[in-house]
């Protein structure tokens, strides 16, 4: 059997005296699409945080593709997720001054691609997305939708094997969210990559493979 | 799967590489939408940055360029010698040239006497050399006689050989006879050719030394002996061994000693204005500070989002320090450009010294060596960078998930932090201002300067935070005016980033306040100090004839009996070497009262008369900085043939001689050396006598007279606060471009602090605000901002002028003075940066509301 792409057990993380996640154990294997739902302040982004390396956990341990996470430094967690992992926000936070093939390329560049071959390759992938004509648009000039897109094909530009998405269509009216929905479990499952999803959107769960529920007594799966 | 061309993509290929570090492209990118997003900003950095070097760079090359020519007219003056003996006082004894002619191991020697002449009102110096000998040691001043001069001629009694720059000051020719003034005698003296080994500009005669002697007054006398030596023979061994026998009135000096003492005469005044010069390059580094500042808050989501994308902690801060760099290369490169082009026409309009009188009779030429280029260079690109560390650190500290929900305030550090970090850079400041002059500089006094400033700047965040609750609480009503109610809470509610658009105007106004409090006091403890030494009505300078001076005891009797003169005081002024290294001394001879000291000294402190039989030395305060001459302190002087002892009674303030200056008693001198002639009279009017009419009376009494310049004591005072005002003008306008860089500071901060607050503007257009109510709120908000800045900067200014009056200048120039506080000036200072603040701030409030309210809060939507 093969080992799963991200394990956590019995992990942990205070602020201050209050635990806000708590000996939470959890297996993604890879190119499965995971929903995790909560209320606000349960502690999911924190749990996308923690499995980012963006933050440390105070008990329990993180391995993502074979590294331990709840242990590297801020250098080797900066290139696991520049190598492995892609983010899609609720906010897009696509760079404003920086054209749509170049918001694209950022992931590629920051691992040292050259230019060329880096604007050719998110030029591609904006063609599938369905935004090929508009590459040298600024991301002002689009609607939420379409901003969306260009943050989804920025998140897997660089092939990563997790992608990390907190709340994607938190932003998005009903019909642009369920468009984006289809595109970003239709793209991942292309892209082979693995999806963590946090989000309060049913119909965003639906879309995935499972659907874990986490609130002050630990992490649930639904079914 | 989607039907399109790019179905080809094969989303599950890896990456065909990781590499360390992010492609050069996508700095370029970040860095180029900044530079576009905020050109004017960075234009003003980047100007700041350029005029901070190019003002120091400039005053370093001219004062580099003026020694350097000082320097090339003193090889020429002392030659090739390896050493000289030099006269201590009045000359010394010619004997002294048989006894190191019988040394072997000096190979050459050549006598030397420097004396003075005076024509239309121009004083030259005349130097007598041994031709022959002149032309082993000093081959610069053989003199070149015309074409009909015979090589006899040079010998000639009334040959004078004059240097281009001395010919255009006579306004002579070659071959012209002219009668020249030495002492109150007339000497008659042909031009007899030139001197063409003479640095440009620089002004001298040359004679026969037995010509000299004769005509000039120094028969049996020498000022100087030239050696050179035997190969092989140890200079410092020979130097203790002339030391250990050579009378009195000589010394061994070497030309490096020459070097140092001029480089001393000058340094203190030079090294103040470069530092003075620096101030603009410091209030420089506040602006880049601000504009970094600015610039990471805008570039905080962008910065946090690359990352969380995976981009090295590290990346931030190099990206910010990238952005510094490129402003400190530009503003450097500007800077060297324009320092050089400034030193130049510095150098041609006000000349090498810059007014403060230290090199008269040179004309300099740039010197502009490629390393001190390039040290100014980088100082400019290193000032850059500290005042980007501040913003570079706050972005690489701040945690990147935190960041992409709220942009960074990069300057946020509690209050307490900061108090703490003023309170120990105050401590060591403090520490710092009991420590004395480091190699006669006061380096540690500057360092308590620049400490002092950035605990001042350390506190602005909290004091902005403290000036807004004591104006909330003081305008209770302002709730009712909400215009005035937004301003006041957006200063309690947001310090730190209102103490980054201070820092630059706090830094300006305080080292400017400073400087002028300091030049004020200054100004003010010379003009009571002029009161003081100037009691009499006429003074006049007579000057000396060799080792005589001019007015002879039989004139001083003549010029008691004039009609209209109640008194006249006569003084001799002698110049004394008490160290080879350091200028030499003035030594004044006049009457003193010994029981009331103070009534002919500006005494500093209680006098204390030493024993009968004792003569006493008052010293000046540098005499007691220099050479530790504390009350009671026994002193050697080389007056006459001999080493007089004196012990010191008293010390007196001195602004005219920084070098130092001892006064003995007229009765002493004649004691020791049996000369009662002087130099200088100070006469006092009977009552209802016109100061004309006792001229005129003087010189038909003494014809001698007529060519000597007699002053009321009223026209002396003016002149010296002209030269004294002269002095400072390039200090004047040195404080002013530190004002206006600062005043560039406030403009483009609130520039930038308006744009980034278009979003805040529309929100409050959509509640309900007219555009000239956001306008007014802005400029409420700036113009109580930089009050607190302009209050909060003078008091810094205060503390500075403080250790600027009693460290820096005692350090300096040896001299003390009282504090005096230009009110007026320093209030209209205030005044008129508080109202170009505020017109600065109007203008970009204006810019920044006239953005559609829609369109700025767009991204809320």
């Amino acid at each position: 059997m093969h080992a799963p792409l991200l394990k956590l057990d019995g992990v942990g993380r205070r602020y201050g005296a209050r635990w806000v996640l708590h000996d939470l154990s959890l297996r993604i294997a890879a190119g499965q699409r995971v929903a995790l739902l909560g209320e606000s302040g349960s502690g999911k982004s924190t749990l996308l945080n923690l499995i980012a390396g963006l933050e440390t956990p105070d008990a329990g341990e993180i391995v993502l593709d074979g590294q331990p996470v709840h242990r590297i430094g801020p250098d080797a967690a900066a290139r696991l997720r520049s190598t492995r992992l892609g983010f899609v926000f609720q906010a897009f936070h696509l760079i404003s001054h920086l054209n749509l093939a170049q918001n694209v390329a950022v992931p590629l560049l920051l691992i040292g691609m050259a230019r060329r071959p880096a604007l050719e390759r998110a030029g591609e992938l904006l063609h599938r997305l369905g935004l090929g004509e508009r590459q040298t648009s600024l991301p002002r000039e689009l609607s939420g939708g379409e901003q969306q897109r260009v943050a989804l094909a920025r998140a897997l530009v660089h092939r990563p094997a997790l992608v990390l998405a907190d709340e994607p269509t938190g932003n998005l009216d009903p019909s642009s969210a369920g468009r984006a929905i289809t595109l970003l479990r239709d793209e991942i499952a292309a892209s082979g990559a693995a999806l963590l999803m946090v989000t309060h959107s049913l119909q965003a769960a639906a879309a995935c493979d499972r659907r874990l529920a986490l609130d002050e007594h630990g992490l649930r799966e639904l079914a | 799967m989607p039907d399109s061309p790019a179905d080809a993509t094969d989303l599950r290929a890896p990456p065909a590489h990781v590499a360390r570090a992010p492609s050069p492209a996508l700095i370029g990118w970040l860095l180029a939408g900044q530079w576009r997003a905020q050109p004017g900003r960075l234009a003003t950095a980047v100007l700041a940055i350029a005029i901070g070097v190019a003002l120091s760079l400039a005053i370093e090359l001219v004062n580099r360029s003026a020694l350097s020519e000082f320097g090339n007219a003193l090889s020429i003056v002392n030659g090739e010698a390896h050493a000289s003996l030099v006269a201590r006082s009045n000359g010394m004894a010619e004997s002294l040239y048989d006894t190191v002619l019988a040394d072997p191991r000096i190979t050459a020697a050549s006598p030397v006497v420097e004396g003075t002449a005076l024509l239309n009102g121009q004083s030259l110096r005349i130097i007598g050399i041994d031709i022959m000998r002149a032309a082993e040691v000093t081959p610069g001043l053989l003199p070149q006689g015309d074409s009909q001069g015979s090589a006899s001629s040079v010998f000639a009694d009334d040959a004078l050989y004059l240097s281009t720059a001395a010919l255009a000051t006579w306004r002579v020719k070659v071959g012209e006879s002219v009668s020249v003034r030495v002492g109150l005698g007339s000497v008659r003296l042909r031009i007899a050719g030139s001197v063409p080994g003479a640095a440009p500009g620089q002004a001298l005669g040359v004679m026969d030394i037995g010509a000299a002697q004769w005509r000039l007054g120094w028969l049996g006398r020498l000022t100087r002996i030239d050696l050179r030596l035997a190969p092989g023979v140890d200079p410092s061994a020979l130097a203790r061994d002339w030391t250990a026998r050579l009378p009195a009135d000589a010394t061994w000096s070497t030309p490096q000693a020459g070097a140092q003492r001029m480089s001393n005469l000058s340094r203190a005044y030079r090294v103040n204005l470069s530092v003075l010069a620096l101030v603009a390059l410091f209030t420089g580094g506040f602006i880049v500070h601000a504009t970094i500042a600015l610039a990471t808050a805008r570039q905080a989501p962008t910065l946090a989002l690359l990352a969380v994308l995976g981009a090295r902690p590290r990346h931030a801060l190099h990206s910010v320090l990238a952005q510094a760099l490129i402003l400190g290369l530009a503003g450097a490169a500007l800077g060297v450009l324009g320092g050089v082009l400034m030193a130049e026409a510095l150098l041609r309009l006000i000349g090498g010294d810059l007014g403060g009188g230290y090199f008269g009779g040179v004309q300099a030429s740039l010197v502009a060596e490629p390393a001190v280029l390039a040290l100014f260079a980088a100082l400019g690109i290193a000032t850059a960078l500290i005042g980007s560390l501040g913003p570079a650190l706050a972005v690489r500290r701040q945690s990147p998930a935190q960041a992409l929900r709220a942009s960074i305030d990069n300057t946020a550090r509690p209050a307490r932090r900061a108090l703490q970090t003023a309170g120990a850079l105050a401590g060591m400041g403090l520490l710092l201002t009991f420590l004395p002059a480091w190699n006669g500089l006061p380096l540690a006094a500057y360092g308590a300067i620049a400490l002092w400033l950035f605990a001042g700047i350390a506190l602005v965040g909290p004091i902005t935070a403290l000036a807004g609750r004591a104006a909330d609480a003081l305008l209770d009503g302002a709730w009712r005016h909400p215009t005035a109610w937004f301003a006041l809470q957006r200063i309690r509610g947001a310090p730190q980033s209102a103490g980054v658009a201070l820092s630059g105007v706090v830094a300006s106004f305080a080292l400017a306040s400073a400087m002028t409090i300091m030049v004020d006091s200054f100004r003010h403890s010379v003009a009571d100090w002029l009161d003081t030494v100037l009691p009499a009505d006429l003074y006049g300078r007579a000057g000396s004839a060799g080792q005589q001076a001019a007015l002879t005891p039989e004139v001083q009797q003549r010029l008691t009996r004039i009609e209209g003169v109640a008194g006249v005081e006569f003084l001799r002024s002698l110049e004394v070497s008490l160290h080879p290294d350091r200028p030499p001394v003035s030594l004044l001879v006049r009457s003193l009262d010994p029981a009331a000291p103070e009534r002919h000294l500006p005494l500093v402190g209680a006098a204390r008369l030493p024993p009968d039989g004792v003569p006493a030395a008052w010293v000046s305060e540098a005499m007691v900085d220099l050479y530790g001459l504390q009350i009671g302190a026994f002193v050697e002087l080389p007056i006459g043939a001999r080493a007089q002892r004196l012990q010191v009674a008293g010390v007196w303030r001195d602004y005219a001689r920084q070098h130092g200056a001892v006064v003995i008693d007229r009765a002493d001198y004649l004691a020791m050396t049996g000369d009662g002639s002087a130099s200088d009279i100070a006469i006092r009017l009977a009552a209802g006598a016109s100061e004309s009419a006792v001229t005129e009376r003087l010189r038909a009494a003494v014809p001698a007279l007529r060519d000597i310049e007699l002053r009321s004591a009223r026209d002396i005072r003016a002149l010296s606060l002209a030269i004294f005002d002269r002095s400072f003008a390039v200090t004047y306008v040195l404080e002013a471009i530190a004002i206006v860089v600062g005043l560039f500071g406030v403009a483009a901060t609130y520039t930038g602090q308006a744009l980034a607050r278009a979003r805040e503007f529309g929100m409050l257009r959509h509640l309900g605000f007219t555009r000239a109510q956001i306008v007014r709120l802005f400029a409420i908000e700036s113009g109580l901002l930089i009050a607190v800045g302009v209050a909060w900067g003078g008091a810094l200014g205060v503390l500075i002028a403080v250790v600027l009056v009693h460290r820096v200048n005692p350090q300096s120039f040896h001299w003390t003075m009282e504090m005096h506080w230009p009110g007026p000036v320093l209030g209209a200072s205030a005044a008129a940066l508080i109202g170009l603040g505020i017109a600065a701030a109007v203008l970009a409030a204006r810019s920044a509301a006239g953005e559609s309210p829609v369109r700025a809060v767009r991204e809320d939507w």
